[in-house]
């Protein structure tokens, strides 16, 4: 099943290189697969150089959000999706962040460095994913979803509730991310800066939650998923596997919480804690591919472009029935998601091609 | 050749793609490559543009953007602006601050605008706060009357946030201010001294909230029932029996997320003997007779510009005659009160670039602040004057005031018969007087 078996042309051998090197970290590729991950990597990091070229310099913007959102799909994926415990309520653990980073910087000192109010707010949103965890993923079936579905309408209705902390529907502003690294200032009032202070984390969660999932844990996360009867029979205490990829999914989340909160530079509840939000990440990772990890990240990106780029012929509200239109349509007929079949169809190529790759 | 780093709008084909001073490219390469772009398809057009933003689903949004639109055809009739011809780019805020900000960033990068007007829902102003005072576009609000849009901004930090200004309305701490003068009206007039005090738990709402009540007191008014509703309410008969409760003789309610359609109904069915009064977005719209089956009657609400029912200035009946000329049948068939504020701006904008001589804010915007200071406008919803840097409300526009202290350029209307809006308050711009039901 590796490489020394393989007959192909240079993408196989460089894919093989790769396969032996990291293929039993983050799973095995074969020729077009590889290329594919190369390519989508090689045309995001030079994305500023032919966004300029082409003219389309505001696509720089859309692909920083959709870094964002492929955060929150990547960790949504890495509890429900791995899981089969669906959550409804994820925007609670990226707005949670996102509101421990907008008090601080409004109740306890507005000058608080951005290196302070980061970690701090991605540990809150480590607790609050606990708080939510703990006691409900003792719960079966649809149980567990409407908890979290209801912890996202009590954070929701809590903004309100205490308006004068949150600012209610106003919310807070809390500015740009500015901080200094290497000796360069580094902030995200500045497009480019700001992709790739959206991207790098991205990637860099990407790469972790991918070896976590091609790990024993994720194994034994997908195991719970098939039969966790069968799971908790082989002596191995699910529950405890369940909150671990609570945790798991709630630092991605904090993170990316955090940078959704400088990329708008206001934390409301519209735009963080609103049951749509929560709803959005799991529309992303449905669309990509649900519990693939690399999934979630395509359909962020596709559902990001077409809902600001495409989509936008239908008019201003209509491009959201729009977008909801085609998940519902994956959903029919796509429903392991469209990478995933991207990904199964470049593999058959792969070995028609004269590679096996397994 | 024109340069990204010094600031200078490039032009490519006809949308500007407009590059910060203070930003550069990352990428040498990219950096490189832009500026090649620029020099040779650049060649900067003559156009300003006047950039505007509202929630244009909404007849509030649609008013403003309409008047916007009226503003620009005229200047285009005359000189247009230092003689340079004006079009106007609107994007729709759908009252959200993600998407505000996204239609903002491009409007400024992609558009190239030279100004922005607008913003009705205060989020979304507070959304696009910090970019816009990053980029240094003038923006002048038209919708949003919170006050924190300038304490928290350019009181806090003048030199960061000094491009923004609000031409109207006036904010709500003096909104709070109006309306007692208005109450004392209504005490002179009818005898009514209890007062209930209920608004949208919404943060647009605390200055009355929290100022309303105890500058009633101060007058000698009592407040005798106060309540905050969630936004959506839609059992109106316990609101209405705790104000009759209480024998309030009039209520000031104040709802823009809640429309207070129920609210009249449950009224008028149960012929409660107290006046609403207050502030009421959906009944400003010209719409809202038909739109409430006549169930507007009686209630009334401040609004600057009085609906176009009084002469508030000379130039407040040729705005609004040429607005029913040219959007008279569209919906809203007036401009509401954004419209006038928008209106109004426009010109606030022009005198004060040709004044200044300059419209490029990247290197001139004290210039073009200056100037702005210096405004003293005669437009359609009243005179424009600014409050000064080192005032309380820096770059707010100033309350106009009678000959006894009375704020005079946010008037109160009233549906009367036959679905008429008419200017009820201040006396003097009056088109009808105050009308109270039968019943009462």
């Amino acid at each position: 099943m590796s490489s020394d078996t393989q007959t192909g042309g240079p993408l196989e051998s460089v894919a093989d290189g790769y396969n032996d090197r990291f293929g039993h970290l983050f799973g095995e590729l074969n020729g077009p697969q590889f290329a594919l991950l190369i390519g989508s990597l090689a045309v995001l990091l030079v994305a500023p150089v032919w966004t300029s070229l082409l003219g389309v310099g505001g696509l720089l913007r859309t692909l920083a959000l959709a870094s964002i959102w492929a955060i929150l799909a990547m960790a949504w994926d890495i509890q429900s999706g791995y899981t089969g415990y669906i959550s409804f309520g994820h925007a609670v653990l990226s707005g949670g962040a996102a509101y421990t980073t907008a008090m601080l910087v409004a109740h306890v000192n507005p000058d608080l460095p951005f290196l302070v109010t980061a970690p701090i707010s991605v540990l809150a949103a480590l607790v609050i994913g606990l708080v939510i965890a703990v006691p409900s993923l003792r719960l079966r079936g649809p149980y567990f979803s409407l908890v979290t579905f209801v912890a996202g309408l009590i954070f929701y209705q809590l903004t309100y509730a205490f308006s004068g902390y949150t600012g209610g529907e106003l919310g807070q502003r809390v500015g740009r991310i500015e901080f200094e690294l290497a000796g360069a200032q580094v902030t995200t009032f500045d497009p480019v800066t700001r992709y790739y202070v959206m991207l790098v984390p991205m990637l860099v969660i990407a790469v972790a939650l991918l070896y976590v999932a091609r790990s024993n844990v994720g194994m034994i996360l997908i195991a719970i998923r098939e039969n966790e009867e069968a799971v908790a029979a082989a002596g191995i205490d699910t529950t405890k596997f369940k909150i671990w990829s609570f945790v798991l999914s709630s630092i991605p989340m904090g993170v990316g919480g955090v940078l959704l909160a400088h990329f708008y530079g206001t934390v409301n509840p519209l735009n963080f804690l609103l049951v749509d939000r929560s709803i959005e990440i799991i529309a992303m990772a449905v669309v990509g591919g649900m519990s693939s990890i690399l999934g979630p990240i395509g359909g962020a990106f596709l559902v990001i472009v077409l809902r600001e780029e495409v989509l936008g012929v239908f008019g201003v509200t209509g491009r959201w029935v729009a977008l909801w239109t085609v998940v519902l349509l994956v959903l029919v007929f796509a429903r392991d998601g469209l990478f995933r079949k991207l990904w199964h169809v470049l593999g058959d190529w792969g070995r028609i091609d004269g590679g096996d790759d397994e | 050749m024109t340069n990204n780093d010094t600031g200078i709008p490039v032009t490519r084909n006809e949308r500007k793609a407009t590059i910060d001073r203070r930003t550069f490219l990352g990428a040498a390469g990219a950096g490189a490559v832009a500026t090649t772009l620029a020099g040779c398809l650049g060649d900067e057009d003559d156009l300003i543009r006047v950039g505007h933003i509202g929630p244009l689903q909404q007849d509030m949004g649609a008013g403003s953007e309409n008047s916007a639109q009226l503003a620009v055809d005229q200047l285009n009739e005359e000189d247009g602006i230092m003689d340079r011809e004006v079009e106007l780019v609107s994007a729709d805020s759908v009252g959200d601050p993600g998407e505000a900000l996204t239609a903002t960033e491009e409007m400024v990068e992609q558009d190239g605008v030279d100004v922005i007007i607008g913003t009705f829902v205060t989020e979304v102003m507070q959304g696009i706060t910090d970019y816009v005072a990053d980029v240094d576009v003038p923006f002048l609000i038209t919708g949003s009357a919170d006050p924190v849009t300038v304490t928290d901004t350019v009181a806090e930090d003048y030199d960061r946030f000094k491009n923004i200004f609000r031409s109207g309305p006036i904010n709500s701490d003096l909104q709070a201010e109006g309306m007692v003068d208005y109450a004392e009206f209504l005490a002179d007039e009818y005898g009514w001294t209890q007062f209930a005090h209920i608004a949208d738990d919404a943060a647009w709402t605390e200055p009355f909230s929290d100022n309303l009540p105890g500058y009633l007191e101060d007058v000698g008014l009592d407040v005798v029932h106060e309540d905050r509703l969630a936004p959506g309410t839609d059992d109106w008969a316990p609101v209405n029996s705790d104000i009759d409760d209480a024998d309030a003789d009039a209520v000031f309610r104040f709802f823009a997320h809640n429309v207070g359609t129920g609210m009249l109904v449950n009224w008028r069915e149960n012929e409660y003997e107290f006046a609403i009064e207050g502030i009421h977005v959906p009944g400003m719209s010209p719409e809202f007779w038909d739109d409430s089956e006549g169930a507007a009657l009686y209630e009334t609400t401040s609004q600057s510009g009085a609906a176009g029912a009084a002469d508030i200035t000379s130039e407040t009946g040729p705005f609004v005659d040429a607005y029913a000329e040219e959007y008279g049948d569209d919906r809203p068939s007036l401009p509401m009160y954004m419209g006038f504020n928008t209106y109004d701006a426009v010109f606030v904008y022009k005198d004060a670039v040709e004044r200044a001589g300059t419209v490029d804010y990247q290197a001139d915007i004290d210039t073009i602040v200056d100037e702005l200071l210096e405004t003293d406008h005669e437009g359609a919803a009243g005179e424009i004057e600014f409050y000064g840097p080192d005032e309380d409300y820096p770059h707010d526009v100033r309350e106009t005031t009678d000959d006894d202290g009375v704020i005079t350029n946010f008037p109160v209307t009233q549906w009367q018969d036959d679905g008429e809006f008419e200017c009820v308050y201040p006396e003097h711009l009056a088109s009808a007087d105050h009308i109270t039901p039968e019943w009462l």
